[in-house]
């Protein structure tokens, strides 16, 4: 399923991110193919925050609508 | 190898970061002959880079506050007298803005890289850094931020990174300046690093990173390979309780979550009223530069001037008359500016050290995004209804150059600042009170939203998706902000005083010529045939050129004859009409004469259209 339509709290595996220039920027940041992240929160219109370890990371929606995940 | 070796436990956990000398294993610097060598800075955006590239090379003009990317690449001398290039902050070389192909450029044809990485980041700075490892550049790691880390009970083992990464590592505080001297001398023992196994020749990299399958595969190898070293040197103590962190938590979430982060939001814009706009800009200033000022510190500096030119010359009137540029820029500088930039600043800091500035930017994202801003716009936005001139300087922070010249020209245009607020909250009772506030309110918000929505269609490109790390939410520490505070705001003041001064002196040279009299009658007409305003105010607008809330206290004398929808369309006008004379010479420093140009014709349009439409809108809408 697509990452917007993911639920806060669930962990997810980011399955695929399907255009090229969000994986490129989106693996730069540490959230790539293959990785485990926790959806922590979600912004009406807005961001998603995605936390991993320690560490949360808001997204804008222009990356994460090409994110890909599937439910752990 | 040559490698900085920290002190025997880590730097982080001695909180001294760079007093230890550094202990070359091998020595293999890049070359002693290093005159004629180029070093390059270069790291993600928001990590101190500018501060250390103003440390390095004590090139002042460039000191930020905020700091975050140039695009023009400021060029600078290390103290040996090598050349040093800034670039901007980028998270990698993946020629996805302009920004980032200005940096490859840089990068490439520079001899050594200086790597400035945030203790906070590891995981998402030191991508770059194994990329800049990869292409063959010989590199120094800074590993800035070290007081923030701590803050966030991160221990960084600055040794072992140092030898997975195959690199000299400095730790610093470039804010104290803590780390700089250790930084200069280690400097040109940058090496290159240890690089991805089975990778090509180091001059192939480039190219070979432009194709889209090679790309993503080398990336995906790179980012295993951070992830592996950020696993073995970072660790995060849990000294606070579960309880605390859950509170933490808890506070953090809820923050994003639309209504309270909005209520909440509300709550801090008006805190930042009483502060700021109250307590600050009314009772303090009226003391620094009532009492302090114009009763003590003007006279007798007027009193020095006359005994060289007399009274009424032209000398006199430019140096120290009404507008004179050394009265005008003292009384300005220190009797309003210091106290609000300082009082502006504890705010800042506060809210950002608490971790509540990035949740605001998280929450507004989206609808920034819509004036082709990202939720990092917040920034220049609030501290705009502060001071506009120091807005203007903070939309450094911003990533994209299109995304600076958008949120310059809305403050320049829209954002009342806090001297003209204070104003236009004593004339509002004229203009309808409570209602006066919500009318203002919607007019300025829609122009906002209008001339946003028009700069993001208009100018070519794209805004930059938001990409921002959350911090834990924590009570703010007093040493923390004082020192943020005090940093910044000297840094404000060193670079906006000569652009203060200048403004002042074109003010003065207009008085003392006569144009600025000639001007506020040749515009009489106008205001009385298309505002439908006693032909004075033209007096008072003009007078906002020189400083916002001169033009708006111009009205007051004027309020008695007035009716609340002239009272209202003055102010309107007022608000949008050209930028004071600082914030108007810091765009143009900042972002070139082309975009002053631009704004301060497009203000003075803006304004009378608008002025125009209000007027003949509420007057035949008596809803005032």
């Amino acid at each position: 399923m697509q990452l917007l339509q993911a639920d806060v709290g669930k962990t997810l595996f980011i399955r695929t991110i399907a255009d090229p220039q969000a994986a490129t920027a989106a693996i730069r940041l540490g959230i790539s193919s293959g990785e485990t992240v926790v959806l922590a929160a979600k912004v009406p219109g807005g961001p998603l925050v995605l936390q991993r370890g320690n560490v949360e990371i808001a997204l804008g929606r222009d990356i994460c609508k090409h994110i890909e995940v599937d439910a752990e | 190898m040559s490698v900085y070796d920290p002190p025997e436990q880590s730097v982080t956990e001695s909180s001294t970061p760079g007093e230890a000398s550094p202990t070359a294993k091998s020595s293999s610097p890049v070359t002693p002959d290093t005159h004629h060598q180029t070093a390059v800075l270069a790291g993600n955006p928001n990590v101190g880079k500018s501060v250390v590239f103003n440390a390095l090379t004590g090139l002042y003009a460039n000191v930020s506050n905020f700091p975050g990317t140039t695009v023009d690449v400021p060029k600078g001398h290390l103290p040996d007298g090598s050349p040093l290039n800034d670039t901007p902050g980028v998270y990698g070389l993946s020629n996805l803005s302009e920004e980032e192909q200005v940096a490859e450029k840089t990068i490439v044809a520079a001899d050594v890289i200086v790597n400035v990485v945030s203790a906070t980041c590891l995981e998402r700075d030191l991508f770059l850094t194994q990329q800049l490892i990869d292409w063959g550049k010989p590199l120094i790691l800074v590993l800035n931020q070290m007081d923030e880390a701590e803050a966030r009970n991160l221990t960084i083992n600055s040794q072992k990174l140092s030898e997975l990464l195959g690199i000299p590592v400095v730790s610093c505080i470039a804010t104290q300046g803590n780390g700089i001297d250790v930084l200069k001398q280690v400097l040109w023992t940058a090496r290159p690093g240890h690089r991805l196994a089975d990778l090509p020749d180091a001059a192939e990299m480039p190219a070979l990173e432009k194709d889209p399958g090679q790309c993503l595969k080398i990336y995906g190898f790179r980012r295993q390979r951070v992830n592996g070293i950020v696993s073995q040197v970072v660790e995060q103590s849990l000294q606070e309780s579960a309880w605390t962190k859950q509170l933490s938590n808890t506070v953090g979430k809820a923050l994003l979550n639309p209504i309270i982060g909005l209520a909440s939001t509300l709550l801090v814009l008006a805190a930042l009223y009483q502060v700021i706009g109250v307590w600050v800009a009314g009772n303090l200033v009226d003391f620094t530069e009532g009492t302090l000022m114009l009763e003590n510190v003007i006279p007798f500096l007027q009193g020095l001037i006359s005994s060289i030119a007399d009274k009424g010359t032209f000398m006199y009137t430019v140096l120290a008359g009404e507008f004179g540029v050394l009265t005008m820029s003292i009384q300005y500088i220190f009797g309003v500016l210091f106290p609000l930039v300082l009082g502006f600043y504890v705010f800042m800091s506060l809210l950002e050290d608490c971790g509540y500035m990035p949740r605001i930017a998280v929450l507004l994202d989206g609808a920034l995004n819509k004036i082709g801003l990202n939720g990092r716009a917040v920034i220049p936005l609030i501290i705009g209804l502060g001071c506009v001139t120091m807005a203007t300087i903070s939309t450094r922070v911003l990533t994209s150059q299109r995304e600076r010249t958008i949120a310059s020209t809305i403050l320049a245009i829209t954002i009342p600042c806090s001297a003209q607020l204070g104003v236009i909250m004593g004339l509002m009772a004229v203009a309808g009170g409570f209602k006066g506030w919500l009318v203002y309110i919607a007019i300025l918000f829609s122009i906002l939203a209008i001339l946003g929505t028009a700069l993001h269609k208009l100018l070519p490109g794209s805004s930059t998706p938001l990409v921002l790390d959350l911090p834990p939410m924590r009570l703010p520490t007093l040493k923390n902000v004082a020192q943020k505070t005090w940093v910044r705001t000297l840094g404000f003041l060193k670079e906006a005083s000569p652009l203060f001064i200048l403004g002042s002196l074109i003010v003065a040279l207009l008085q003392a010529t006569g144009l600025l009299a000639w001007v506020q009658v040749a515009l009489s007409p106008v205001t009385e045939a298309a505002l439908h305003l006693p032909g004075e105010t033209a007096q008072a607008f003009v007078m906002g050129m020189v400083r916002r809330d001169f033009g708006a206290a111009g009205l007051y004398f004027l309020a008695d004859g007035m009716t609340a929808v002239q009272m209202m369309t003055a102010l309107v006008v007022i608000t949008l009409f050209v930028p004071c004379i600082a914030s108007a010479a810091v765009i143009w420093k900042e972002r070139g004469i082309r975009e002053t140009t631009f704004v301060l014709l497009g203000s003075w349009l803006l304004a009378l259209t608008a002025g125009i439409v209000v007027s003949r809108v509420l007057e035949t809408f008596p809803i005032l």
